[in-house]
């Protein structure tokens, strides 16, 4: 984590040294960081589905504990991406993976079994899906919301912690159920996880590829496209994910309905750390790209970084897990507070936005 | 630049700078013309209004799951039904697409509602299916089937001799859970609409809509337009039908309810019933409580009433202004009505008093036997017979195609361009479907360029 951070800062002060910001400065570093995040994230997918293997070849209470580290490792750089988002870029085309690398919450009946239904899920229905492979998997998945969320980060999630039914822990679900013999089906619960792991690194791989420098792909189109237009998808995927996404659909729903399945990742209780990497996907743009030294405004780009530093350490400090804080009186107050922070840097970036005379309509 | 420029004119002049047909919306109208231009709040909405749409959307989007779950908000699903999410069928908020290239399987977006004639005519819904088609099912339920598409060519020509051909779906269902469909059984398809603009609608004034109803066709120009009349649950009471395609709904909240429903086999205190027949055994074992709180479905009311409309693209261009006047001359503003000015009731001040740009007369009218789900009336919802559609508002049209990357319309998405959907207009729109065959070439492209400036 501590690596990352001084990494991205690093970068961050490499583009504030170069002399003069352009918007083609702005556009090319911002297409770096994008292949540099997504390939992080397939770099730690592949270190997910090594652990992966390892477990259920070798189920544990350690192996398992590892694999779950792993996983929680790949949400990082992930998390980070999700600001790349929100302008029909490679991520949510329409044949874009984002449904099937991050959709939740999932029908966890529709994937294995659960409290009350011990015979539930795909897992566990030999019957109707003999064979569990990559193909079933992504057609179940992929039929415009037909059919429930079969693959993806919280798929894979809940396969390694299972349920979470405890009030102030993350899922528990027993290695045994990867055990043959004592886990009902734990042969083919290995195949649903080991397959679900291999999709989600080809999902990413195809983000990779499609922001990879110097090839016929979208990055080449998008850094030779009206420099507008660039600039308002680079803007947007900020103000989207601060003003509505973030604060809003992830954050202010759950605070709202007070549920805990309105947590991002509530197998795992990792919302806390879900909501921290998408706000610092925002704070890596703003660095990497350095966008607000293209207008002469320099007040508004002085409260936005101000801003920013402001919502980081909020967000550091709400009480840890996220289902629980949403509950908590003394905790809610900070909650809302860091919302509305949230929605005041969407109208600053508006504000740029307008001023970069290619207005975002927020 | 011309975006800058047009945010420039949007703030310095007023309220009045609105009423132009350039924003449909009024001052809500979004100027996002993406792929998201069907998604936007009422332009301006902040604050907490902007956060419980933001909640509304979530379960609009949201699939909903199986009952047990450890997400009790999003559970109870089915125990049969059609989809799993609003947006499935309404992706990104925009159309469904309805019907395959060639003949094949229908596409999810695309319900059909059942209906059984009995010895007087009276319609009841079918005693095995139930008032609508369910496919999908949870684990442990059977779905009631698939349906079929297989196409008819239809041709037909110009007036300047250039031909043209439609293509008319013929439905089949097939692997049918619960036995045959039987005789006198009408099956009305029914593809799932763009959301924008509806809280305007809704906001419309009664008595606007009655003013443009002429059911006996007193004026005698070959247009009627009926009021349907349904039986709100709300109200108790009868009251003016406003959405869906036959204006079954007299509410946001009901319609959505009902879709909720009908559509995902989700509960309300509205709608405390799910769609199981007396024969569909598992269904009924499996059936689930109360599956949606008044909260949310609120909430979810509140989204749906807040969606914009984008701002028109090139409406001032020579071939869109001719393209208007086209429209006007040959009669299609009879029951495409441009406009209304809304209500002052909402509590939602940017839905009040708005000069609006719908395109619709909120009204039932004949559209011949082609589009008929019978050739013969019967009642079929409410007062709306299966000979009847209510006028679809034509804002937001020209955008289907980026939002949703299809150009089907009309109710089944048999349309493949907008141009055959004139062309399928029949009974009360069969003369101006006439007189668009006898215009120019050069007329006809220009009108069609005006519907998709809108």
């Amino acid at each position: 984590m501590l690596k990352r951070s001084i990494l991205l800062i690093s970068l961050g002060l490499g583009m504030n040294a170069t002399a003069a910001t352009t918007a083609q400065s702005v556009i090319e570093a911002y297409s770096n960081l994008v292949y540099k995040t997504y390939s992080e994230s397939l770099d730690k997918a592949i270190v997910l589905q090594e652990d992966v293997e390892f477990f259920i070849s070798n189920p544990g209470v350690m192996t398992l504990e590892m694999a779950r580290e792993s996983w929680r490792q790949a949400r990082a750089p992930y998390g980070q991406s999700e600001v790349f988002r929100f302008y029909n870029g490679p991520i949510d085309s329409d044949e874009g993976p984002e449904g099937l690398l991050n959709a939740w919450p999932l029908d966890e009946a529709y994937i294995d079994y659960v409290e009350g239904a011990p015979n539930a899920g795909i897992v566990n229905n030999i019957a109707d899906y003999p064979v569990i492979n990559k193909e079933l998997l992504s057609s179940l998945n992929e039929l415009n919301g037909e059919k429930n969320v079969s693959t993806g980060y919280h798929a894979i999630e809940f396969l390694l912690w299972g349920q979470d039914l405890s009030i102030d822990g993350a899922g528990d679900r027993p290695h045994t159920d990867y055990v043959i013999g004592l886990g009902k089906n734990a042969q083919r619960r290995a195949v649903y996880l080991s397959t679900a792991t291999d999709l989600l690194i080809d999902h990413l791989q195809t983000l990779v590829d499609a922001w990879a420098p110097n090839k016929a792909n979208y990055r080449a189109e998008f850094v030779a496209k009206d420099q507008k237009e660039s600039l308002n998808n680079i803007l947007s995927g900020m103000i989207f994910m601060s003003g509505d996404e973030l604060s809003g659909e992830r954050m202010f729903v759950a605070w709202e309905t007070q549920g805990q399945e309105d947590e991002h990742s509530c197998f795992s209780d990792m919302t806390h750390m879900d909501i921290q990497w998408n706000f610092w996907g925002i704070a890596n743009v703003l660095k990497a790209t350095g966008i607000l030294a293209l207008t002469d405004n320099t007040v508004l780009a002085t409260t936005i970084d101000n801003r920013v530093a402001k919502i980081n350490k909020m967000l550091a400090g709400l009480p840890v897990p996220f289902d629980q804080a949403i509950l908590d009186e003394n905790a809610r107050p900070e909650i809302l507070a860091s919302i509305e922070e949230m929605e005041q840097l969407a109208i600053e970036l508006v504000e740029i936005s307008e001023e970069l005379e290619t207005p975002v309509q927020w | 630049m011309v975006r800058a420029l047009l945010l420039t004119f949007l703030c310095v002049f007023s309220l009045n700078t609105y009423s132009s047909d350039k924003f449909p919306a009024g001052a809500g109208t979004t100027l996002d013309l993406s792929v998201n231009a069907f998604s936007h709040p009422m332009s301006g909405t902040r604050g907490m209004l902007r956060r419980q749409f933001q909640v509304g959307n979530s379960f609009f989007k949201g699939a909903w799951v199986t009952s047990p779950s450890s997400t009790p908000l999003r559970d109870g699903l089915g125990p049969i039904f059609n989809a799993t999410s609003c947006t499935a069928c309404h992706l990104l908020d925009g159309r469904g697409r309805g019907l395959p290239d060639v003949d094949g399987k229908t596409d999810i977006s695309l319900l059909f509602r059942l209906k059984k004639i009995g010895a007087n005519g009276e319609t009841t819904p079918h005693s095995k299916y139930g008032d609508q088609f369910q496919p999908h099912s949870i684990e442990g339920v059977k779905g009631e089937g698939e349906v079929f598409a297989k196409f008819e060519t239809i041709k037909g020509k110009f007036a300047d001799g250039q031909a043209y051909e439609l293509k008319k779906p013929n439905y089949i269902f097939r692997k049918l859970a619960y036995g045959k469909l039987g005789n006198n059984t009408i099956v009305s398809p029914r593809v799932a609409p763009q959301m924008i603009g509806l809280g305007l609608l809704e906001n419309i004034n009664e008595e606007d809509i009655l003013a443009g109803a002429d059911p006996e066709d007193l004026d005698n120009d070959g247009i009627s337009g009926r009021a349907n009349y349904v039986f709100s649950i709300v109200e108790q009471r009868q009251t003016l039908g406003r959405f869906g395609w036959k204006a079954s709904r007299p509410n946001l909240l009901e319609q959505n309810a009902a879709a909720f429903n009908g559509d995902l086999g989700i509960t309300s205190s509205l709608f405390p019933t799910e769609e199981c027949s007396l024969v569909q055994i598992d269904c009924l074992e499996k059936q689930t409580q109360q599956d949606i709180s008044n909260e949310l479905l609120d909430k979810v009311t509140l989204y749906t009433q807040l969606i914009s409309v984008p701002v028109r693209r090139d409406f001032n261009s020579p071939s869109v202004l001719n393209g208007k006047k086209v429209f006007h001359q040959i009669n299609c503003q009879a029951c495409h009505r441009p406009e209304f000015t809304t209500g002052t009731n909402s509590k939602f001040e940017v839905l009040n008093n708005q000069k609006i740009y719908p395109y619709t007369d909120m009204l039932l009218h004949d559209m011949g036997d082609e589009l008929a789900d019978d050739t013969r009336s019967y009642q079929f919802e409410a007062k709306a017979t299966t000979r009847e559609w209510r006028t679809p508002p034509l804002w937001g049209l020209g955008l289907v195609k980026t939002v949703n990357g299809h150009t089907r319309y009309l109710h089944d998405g048999r349309a493949r361009n907008l141009q055959e959907a004139i062309l399928w207009h029949g009974g009360e729109a069969k003369q101006a479907k006439n007189n668009f065959i006898k215009l120019t070439k050069k007329d006809r492209n220009d009108l069609i360029k005006f519907l998709r400036s809108l």
